[in-house]
């Protein structure tokens, strides 16, 4: 999708200045709603999966869909809970929540 | 339990990450309010016990090159009931024409439509048997800013009165399945 801007965003007031106040939550800097990490971004890789199919991902790729700089932690676990590595390429994953 | 329409749902996530032309954003703007309707009546039926009815949400049907939503369909076994949400907020009378007119004499709605609308589930929701179950549809004015003057029509109903009018649906629902051999609910 040309021109398409990444990044999880608020489902408010659809501002993408989402700020991290724990390694579970996120506030929405210019409304004030907080928000799961996790369902977030669950939510974000949801839509755009509708949208876009069968799409995989690098570890990059989803680090860049998702636009705000997780700790090494919550990045891993939410690649855990959400993706799979696709047969035989190591780094090479795909959404399945 | 009611399910966001899903185009609604990709609009919202598109917003702000792809340009919109107007018709989109007019589109997208037009289905927040049908959504916030459809939540605040959701909201109204919660106070109602439900298990006797069935209750279908948002249908769009195409009625002479232009859509109609139907916001909510509540089917009992005595009866359809036909509920058009609407947010106009204002003075309104209703012309010889049988449009809707806010007092400045602009046009807001073409009730004639409605006829159309009645007509069309009409022919739909055909019972079996002898038992015919009437339709009845309402246009719900959910803006306690909606002021009508001069004719009244049976048409509208006021938001005010929304819970009671839920509330007797409720009760007829439950009363008439005692005393009576329900219909079959083919739908
Ligand atoms: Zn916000």
């Amino acid at each position: 999708m040309e021109g398409y801007k990444k990044g999880v965003k608020c489902s408010d007031c659809h501002s993408f200045d989402m700020d991290i106040l724990s390694s579970r939550l996120f506030m929405c800097s210019d409304c004030g709603v907080v928000v799961g990490v996790e369902n977030q971004i669950r939510d974000y890789f949801l839509h755009y999966t509708k949208i876009i199919p069968d799409e995989v991902y690098t570890r990059r790729d989803i680090q860049d869909h998702i636009n705000i700089g997780l700790t090494e932690y919550t990045l891993q676990k939410v690649i855990k809970s959400n993706f799979r590595k696709l047969d035989n390429r190591e780094r090479i994953y795909y959404f399945s929540p | 339990m009611r399910e966001k329409h899903e185009k609604l749902k990709v609009y919202e996530f598109l917003y702000n990450r792809l340009p919109f032309s107007d018709t989109e954003k007019q589109e997208f703007r037009a289905m927040q309010r049908m959504e916030k309707l459809e939540a605040r009546f959701e909201r109204e039926l919660a106070r109602i016990k439900t298990h006797n009815m069935s209750i279908h949400w948002h249908t769009e049907m195409l009625i002479d090159s232009d859509y109609e939503i139907v916001n909510v369909l509540i089917v009992t076994d005595y009866c359809y009931y036909l509920f058009v949400l609407h947010d106009l907020a204002g003075e309104f009378y209703i012309n010889p024409f049988n449009i809707l007119c806010r007092d400045n004499h602009e046009a807001a709605l073409d009730l004639n439509r409605s006829e159309r609308i009645y007509e069309m589930f009409r022919s739909q929701l055909i019972d079996e048997g002898k038992y015919q179950r009437p339709i009845i549809l309402k246009y719900v004015m959910m803006n306690s800013g909606f002021r009508l003057q001069g004719r009244r029509s049976e048409l509208f109903l006021d938001m005010k009165n929304l819970p009671y009018y839920l509330k007797a649906i409720e009760h007829s629902a439950v009363i008439r399945k005692k005393n009576h051999h329900p219909a079959s609910t083919k739908f």
